[in-house]
């Protein structure tokens, strides 16, 4: 706590009288009993919640534990191991999957170098600050509910302005 | 496929250590709820308080399904390649075919005392209970205590060693390193030697060495050996090494036992067993002496391979002389700070 007396200020009349109330030229802090000194950013509801839970221990904020008998602590684990089993293999099929997609793709890419190596060429020419080709659609896990816009005009460009 | 109908309810082929014997806790097992409520739960008003987690009676059964439906197939390639597969691979398969079963998941969770050690899920069970505590615990006191190498140069233990010693009817196993007294080591201990891997029947020889006998003449530390066990024929379902097993068969005890006696103000004495496999060859050597004991040299001229190790401590006590007299030794020799 600040303890900045004026010179002029009397030592008798220290107590219970703030700097403010007096007209003083230049602002002081002094000790006022009871006084709250602390600066709060937060409501004191949400203060007062916080300072509560931050008596409790750790342990007690955690979740509480499940407390299952020695049977339903097997059945629980089977539950998850079943879980488990199933995941992996959706993942390797799927990956099983990608592999080929990839496969098939290379397949067909060296078909066309042999076939044609100037469309080869032009299909996997560079293009410089372009990380996706125009022509390249979204992908997207589903089709859209409007495939394509027929009627689609382009704006003109006064209508921008 | 419901409880009751799959391979995990069929023993026709697979042994009924496979399954719980109690039938309260089975029907548990082989039920989406509990018919007999939790009957593990000792008492009555927990019995009573408890209620099973939402939702578990109806996942469970669908769990219960896909897992034994892998496990069937499991054992249908074990049918089917039975002369292909080499013991390791079918090894593997038995126990990926039952490590989810929740009956053989509920007894080597809280039944581990009668574990079936023929089966190979039980013996993985116990195994990675084993590497997850006791041999950590058992590496730790054996290098943090120097048994390794004042003894032998290094181990890598492949079985679990359990020490006990028969004072005072009283058989509760000796955590490696702990500091016991004269009255406890004044019997020779009880061995139980728990293999994990799927190994054919070996003979097996146990020595307890002591690296701390003080050697005056020297100026040193010399080896003694306390006791030496060999040719012990041991397998997955007989571990024991124990009073009765070495009475058929006086023979296999190469040097009787000589409890730890350390002298007064000489250091806390380090008494290390070691078990070896003979690798199928009998041992004919009959003359070994006790003192100055070359553990390493013994052990080379057997090419005996160390599985496992224990260790434990041994210092004066009140009770020494009393042990000395039993064993008809000659009075201990009290040291002091400055030789006399």
């Amino acid at each position: 706590m600040f303890k900045t007396y004026s010179s002029a200020l009397p030592q008798s009349l220290s107590r219970g009288l703030v700097g403010a109330t007096r007209q003083t030229p230049t602002p002081f802090i002094q000790f006022v009993r009871g006084k709250r000194t602390k600066k709060y950013d937060l409501s004191p509801a949400a203060q007062k919640l916080i300072t509560q839970l931050s008596v409790l221990s750790a342990s007690r904020k955690q979740p509480k534990m499940l407390k299952l008998c020695p049977e339903d602590f097997v059945k629980h684990n089977t539950v998850q191991e079943a879980y488990k089993l199933i995941t992996r293999k959706r993942k390797k099929a799927e990956n099983e999957k990608l592999k080929q997609q990839y496969e098939s793709m290379k397949l067909a890419c060296e078909d066309l170098s042999k076939v044609s190596p100037e469309l080869f060429e032009a299909a996997n020419k560079r293009e410089v600050s372009k990380r996706f080709s125009l022509e390249l659609r979204v992908p997207t896990n589903y089709p859209p509910n409007v495939p394509w816009y027929y009627d689609y005009t382009p704006e003109s460009p006064e209508d921008k302005k | 496929m419901s409880f009751g109908t799959g391979i995990w309810s069929n023993f026709s082929k697979r042994s009924t250590s496979l399954t719980v014997s109690s039938n309260k806790i089975k029907q548990g097992l082989l039920n989406a709820g509990l018919p007999f409520g939790p009957a593990t739960l000792r008492k009555r008003s927990s019995r009573i308080k408890y209620s099973p987690p939402i939702g578990l009676s109806t996942v469970y059964p669908l769990a219960y399904e896909i897992l034994e439906l892998e496990s069937t197939q499991i054992y249908k390639i074990l049918s089917r390649q039975a002369n292909e597969l080499s013991m390791e691979q079918k090894e593997e398969l038995l126990v990926r075919a039952e490590y989810h079963n929740p009956e053989v998941v509920f007894k080597s969770h809280f039944q581990t005392n009668s574990l079936d050690r023929t089966q190979p899920v039980y013996r993985r069970y116990l195994r990675e209970k084993w590497e997850n505590h006791d041999k950590m615990l058992l590496m730790q006191r054996l290098e943090s205590l120097h048994a390794i190498p004042d003894t032998l140069s290094t181990l890598d233990p492949r079985c679990d060693v359990v020490l006990r010693f028969p004072h005072n009817n009283v058989h509760t196993t000796v955590e490696p390193g702990q500091l016991l007294s004269s009255n406890v080591t004044k019997k020779p201990p009880s061995l139980e030697v728990v293999e994990f891997d799927p190994i054919p029947d070996d003979l097996y020889t146990v020595l307890i060495v002591n690296p701390d006998t003080p050697d005056l003449e020297n100026d040193t530390f010399s080896t003694t050996l306390h006791w030496a066990l060999r040719n012990v024929p041991l397998s997955s379902s007989d571990i024991s090494i124990d009073a009765l097993k070495l009475q058929e068969c006086p023979e296999r005890e190469l040097v009787s036992y000589l409890p730890p006696v350390p002298d007064k103000n000489a250091p806390v004495n380090r008494l290390v067993v070691w078990v070896f496999r003979q690798n199928q060859k009998e041992l004919t050597d009959s003359e070994v002496a006790r003192e100055f004991f070359d553990i390493r040299g013994f052990v080379a001229q057997h090419s005996l391979t160390a599985v496992g190790a224990h260790i434990w401590r041994s210092g004066w006590d009140r009770n020494v002389p009393n042990v000395r007299d039993m064993y008809g030794l000659p009075k201990g020799r009290v040291f002091h700070r400055v030789r006399r």
